[in-house]
């Protein structure tokens, strides 16, 4: 392996372990924010003691997943030093003002949540667990406004004189479609994870028949805000695929599998074999329509497949190599009006110019052979896709299935008659976190070879440090990313098993009985 | 009491993660493994012979 695969598969390591955390808080800060509001309304102190159970497996996950974002933000410095300065402009507001939601509101109003129950009012209580709701999600939505620029680069363009791209409109980049679409399909996600954990873990209790009346309660609320939140992430998802489709036409069609441009409206291939030599899928079923009608909602747009988008890249890369000429002459005669035309009038090429690197260094030679290989670079793994994101959509539709099984047993207060559907919910525990990797592996893999899409190739964006030091720190971030998933399943699972009423210190079902 | 026993496991779990992380920090991280980058060694990385 090389320095880029390195950089990148350690990359990928950290941010795949960081979001095993993730998800949880998000869903979890919500659930509690529901049932405190079902505790302040009804004045049942059973509610109280579900917000403090499930608050306490809230606090051990946040504990073990806060900071583990941190050491992405080291890689930033040491292996991605060239990307790091070239979108540094942009891509850093948006990670700025994330780490001082993630270290000043959300730590402040997590603190409030545990250490204010007896110090504030029931009312001013919930306003701090729905702000600290509030605040989890607003962290998760200044990475992915910086992750929906790395996507769709808006808001922001090329600097000849300093290198590097520069904010031209902060409210494009804030307001970025891709990015806005992002947000809220992967919060519902962390919805959807919070729900199943709540699920799962109460299932667990129904099945020993242990903390029933509190298992029951939280089974409900899971199952009324999972199936809100797990139809949202399918309908989000679509609306996330769609403004990909502006900007990231090759991730759509490697997604799909679609090789060749087909006839408006497209078939959507339920199964299939991708195959990257041959350029074909064997084995196909498709479903004549759906893809052309979700993908671009309209009957009569096409779908680009992947060799037609390869051609484009052809001409792209050609084009850009006129903005590079350009822009290596300025380097030299800064003062050159026609060359500062000559480089902004084809600069939205540069990025596919910069592919070439990859082949030889002096891009304005290069061969006929050499710009079809760079294209065909743009190509990403398409089964790797495919799959991923069949998978995918799978288990979302299976969550839906569940979550509407769960509510109906839940309305005909029959949750704990069936063993079957409670072995079901428990052993789903862990396929929310496979949907949420998973949707994570097609955006970010989806998105190669480019590092800020059409911008900068990830290759570029690599330091080049010694690639031994990329190697023994990537196995001490899987030591300390282990050590940290460990102690995180070892606690959880120490306080489910302890339950509610060891770790209240009290009855919890002495909560009902006093309120009858 | 039992909560004085969450609170123990937390700090002894954060403890560790503040060592590990100080630990990769000072090993991988710190400003002497990384390497400049400004306006001359970007250019010199997209106009320069280094390529992969």
């Amino acid at each position: 392996m090389d320095i880029v695969d390195l950089s990148r598969l350690q990359f990928a390591v950290t941010a795949l372990y960081h979001f095993l955390f993730v998800p949880l808080t998000l869903g979890l800060s919500i659930l509690l924010g529901i049932m405190e509001t079902v505790y302040v309304m009804t004045g049942k102190t059973i509610w109280r003691d579900l917000v403090k159970f499930w608050g306490t497996l809230f606090g051990i996950n946040f504990a073990m997943g806060v900071a583990t974002g941190i050491t992405m933000e080291f890689q930033f410095g040491t292996n991605w030093a060239y990307y790091s300065h070239y979108v540094g402009d942009v891509f850093g507001a948006p990670l700025a003002i994330e780490g001082m939601m993630a270290f000043f509101l959300e730590a402040t109003m997590v603190g409030l949540f545990f250490f204010g129950w007896n110090r504030m009012s029931k009312l001013t209580h919930l306003g701090v667990t729905w702000a600290l709701a509030l605040a989890t999600n607003l962290s998760a939505l200044w990475i992915l406004i910086a992750n929906g620029w790395m996507q769709y680069p808006a808001g922001s363009y090329f600097n000849a004189d300093t290198m590097r791209m520069e904010v031209s409109n902060f409210m494009e980049v804030l307001f970025n479609p891709v990015a806005q679409a992002k947000f809220v399909h992967t919060v519902s996600a962390g919805y959807v994870v919070g729900s199943i954990f709540v699920l799962s873990i109460s299932a667990l209790y129904l099945l020993r028949g242990k903390h029933v009346e509190l298992a029951k309660r939280s089974m409900t609320v899971a199952a009324a805000f999972g199936l809100a939140s797990a139809l949202s992430v399918v309908v989000l998802g679509d609306e996330s695929g769609y403004t990909a489709g502006l900007n990231q036409k090759m991730k759509i069609a490697a997604v799909e599998a679609m090789w060749d441009t087909e006839p408006a409206p497209a078939s959507f291939t339920v199964f299939g074999i991708p195959d990257m030599k041959s350029h074909t899928t064997k084995f196909e079923v498709k479903v004549p329509y759906v893809l052309g009608l979700i993908a671009t909602r309209s009957s009569d747009t096409e779908v680009p497949g992947i060799n037609n988008l390869v051609n484009l890249a052809k001409i792209r890369i050609k084009n850009g190599i006129i903005a590079y000429d350009a822009l290596a002459k300025l380097k030299k005669d800064r003062g050159n009006i026609a060359l500062r035309q000559t480089l902004k009038g084809h600069v939205a090429d540069l990025g596919y110019a910069l592919l070439l690197k990859r082949f030889r260094p002096d891009v304005q030679n290069a061969t006929p052979a050499e710009i079809d290989a760079a294209a065909a670079s743009t190509i990403p793994n398409v089964p790797a896709l495919f799959w991923s994101f069949r998978f995918m959509v799978a288990l979302g539709f299976f969550f839906i299935g569940l979550f509407a099984l769960a509510f109906y047993l839940s309305a005909k207060r029959r949750l704990n008659t069936s063993k079957l559907f409670l072995r079901v919910c428990l052993w789903s525990l862990p396929l929310p976190w496979l949907a949420a990797e998973l949707g994570w592996i097609v955006a970010e893999y989806g998105r190669q070879p480019w590092i800020i899409e059409g911008v900068l190739p990830t290759a570029l964006g690599v330091s080049g440090t010694v690639a031994g030091n990329v190697l023994f720190s990537l196995i001490g971030f899987a030591v300390f990313y282990s050590s940290l998933l460990l102690a995180d399943i070892y606690l959880l699972t120490k306080y489910i098993n302890l339950g509610p009423d060891e770790v209240l210190g009290h009855k919890t079902e002495d909560s009902i009985i006093a309120a009858e | 009491m039992k909560r004085a026993i969450l609170w123990k496991d937390i700090v002894a779990v954060l403890a560790m993660k503040l060592v590990l992380l100080l630990c990769l920090y000072f090993a991988f991280f710190s400003p002497s493994h990384r390497i400049v980058a400004n306006t001359a060694t970007v250019s010199d990385r997209l106009f320069g012979t280094d390529h992969r």
